[in-house]
């Protein structure tokens, strides 16, 4: 089974072609307009998948749906099934906790255990999240959060996720764990 | 040999389209999920809402407009880059090059703008020609002037609300649901034009600019003082005054810059009173008019296969790495 998967929750996207157990090919890009360019330049090398995946964050919403879109635009063009896959789980360590900013005073945190997430990724105030600082063990920061320091940054990689199979979900849609934000009121 | 098919995607605001056109004139499909609903109770387009509901529905519409042709049929792929909103159109571009990638064909990212100038000529057995022509819908109001494939000069544009907009509001103001467009127009129609005097907004300015944020002040201004039936008089004086500049500034413009052709498109130019005042003008002044066919005034990747075909059959191909851009300049 050949996968291709794509990973662009954070600033630095990925892309992964794995066939079986084996990853055969990475790139890394740092731009979303980069990712369309990186994606054909990968499936010339090596050919077309037999499935996608696509990281379904948390994270940065543009990031997510620039992901999404493509592998929907891809799936359609060969037929392929698109399977969506927390980016959280894009680490290569079996335990850890992320946390990630999720602007508006809050992050989002997520645990992994075996490879796997012991729930879905919550949203909790920054000074909570500091409160229970010492219920966490290796935490990874994705990106810098104010007020928060001293934990290693590290982003999700697709080379990482390609292989998290159990946590293959039918939906690419992403994880935006907020309602969408509107300014104006609502008309009864 | 057959002509060269496209296959288009529209996301720049909330409507998610997708069309595939053989050549000129063979539409083979043209899909439109609308979220008119969704954002109505809002009074507006919420731009996150509609992102999520661009990703929502674009799979399933990509696969419905799919069971029309065969994939290899697919000569070029494009998708609107811009202007319009940025968490909208990239939904949109991003498919669109994923689909390019997939099928292994050239990618070609259309100004929504082009779209409109161009869709009055849709169908057409020759590509467009010079002409002179107006764009009107909620987010714009421009006078452009075709010289030829992607030499447009921008001649005149509104300084501050779009004609829709103008209409949407005064809508709002007279407590009619969004969007109020259509309903202000349906109004108009057994209403006298002349019964209130508004404003012409920069008729006399010796440009071809716009302004329509004035006329909207003087019917709040007017709102209060008025009892009984007035509400189709309103309409049908606020929409006479709308359409009047519309129309002699379009026709001045032709004349101007030696245009033959003048062309309307756009939401508003669904309405039935520019399309009759702009022909009757444009007839007086000895000009031909095109109008566009009311399915491609709103938005739809009908009018953006169009100008991807055109673009297509003269190698005015796209690039990967472009991005969607919300403030995608035309001219």
């Amino acid at each position: 089974m050949k996968t291709v998967c794509i990973e662009n929750s954070t600033a630095s996207g990925s892309l992964a072609f794995a066939d079986g157990n084996q990853i055969i090919d990475v790139f890394e890009f740092s731009r979303s307009g980069a990712l369309a360019v990186s994606l054909q330049n990968m499936l010339k090398r090596q050919g077309s998948p037999d499935q996608i995946v696509v990281g379904i964050g948390p994270g940065s919403y543009s990031g997510l749906r620039v992901a999404a879109a493509t592998a929907l635009g891809l799936s359609a063009a060969l037929n392929l099934k698109v399977h969506g896959c927390p980016s959280v789980l894009g680490y290569e360590a079996p335990e850890y906790s992320v946390v990630g900013d999720a602007r508006r005073g809050t992050v989002f945190v997520a645990t992994v255990r075996n490879y796997k997430l012991v729930s879905m990724p919550i949203l909790i105030p920054y000074d909570e999240f500091q409160q229970q600082l010492s219920n966490f063990e290796l935490i990874y920061a994705i990106g810098t959060i104010p007020g928060l320091d001293g934990f290693p940054i590290s982003v999700p990689k697709a080379q990482n996720l390609v292989f998290r199979t159990e946590s293959f979900t039918d939906s690419y849609e992403p994880l935006y764990l907020k309602e969408a934000h509107v300014t104006g009121a609502k008309i009864p | 040999m057959s002509e060269p098919t496209v296959l288009a995607i529209e996301t720049s605001c909330d409507e998610t389209a997708v069309a595939v056109l053989q050549g000129r004139s063979r539409l083979l499909c043209s899909e439109v999920a609308s979220q008119i609903d969704v954002h109505r109770s809002y009074g507006g387009v919420v731009p996150e809402i509609a992102s999520r509901n661009h990703l929502a529905k674009m799979g399933p519409i990509l696969r419905s407009a799919l069971t029309h042709i065969q994939l290899r049929e697919v000569d070029c792929v494009s998708a609107t880059r811009g202007p319009g909103l940025l968490t909208s159109l990239l939904v949109g571009y991003a498919a669109g090059k994923g689909l390019a990638i997939g099928l292994d064909r050239p990618f070609v990212g259309i100004n929504h703008l082009e779209g409109h100038l161009l869709s009055p000529f849709f169908g057409e057995a020759a590509c467009p020609v010079q002409s002179m022509g107006l764009i009107v819908s909620g987010g714009h109001t421009m006078l452009m002037h075709l010289v030829d494939l992607g030499k447009y000069i921008l001649v005149g544009q509104t300084r501050d609300d779009a004609a829709g907009e103008a209409f949407d509001k005064v809508a709002r103001l007279l407590g009619l649901p969004y969007p109020g467009g259509p309903i202000i127009e349906r109004l108009a129609e057994s209403g006298d034009p002349d019964r209130y005097k508004f404003p012409r907004g920069m008729l006399a300015s010796g440009d071809f600019d716009f302004s329509f944020s004035g006329l909207k002040t003087a019917v709040r201004y007017l709102l209060p003082s008025l009892r009984g039936d007035f509400e189709a008089d309103l309409c049908a004086s606020f929409q006479a005054a709308v359409v009047e500049v519309l129309v002699r500034k379009t026709i001045k413009a032709a004349k101007t810059f030696k245009a033959s052709i003048v062309t309307v498109s756009g939401g508003v130019s669904c309405n039935q009173s520019l399309r009759k005042n702009l022909v009757e003008a444009a007839s007086k002044a000895g000009l031909a008019v095109k109008l566009a066919d009311p399915k491609l005034t709103t938005d739809n990747a009908a009018m953006i296969a169009f100008a991807a075909f055109e673009r297509y059959q003269r190698g005015m191909l796209g690039n990967l790495e472009d991005e969607a851009d919300p403030n995608f300049k035309i001219h």
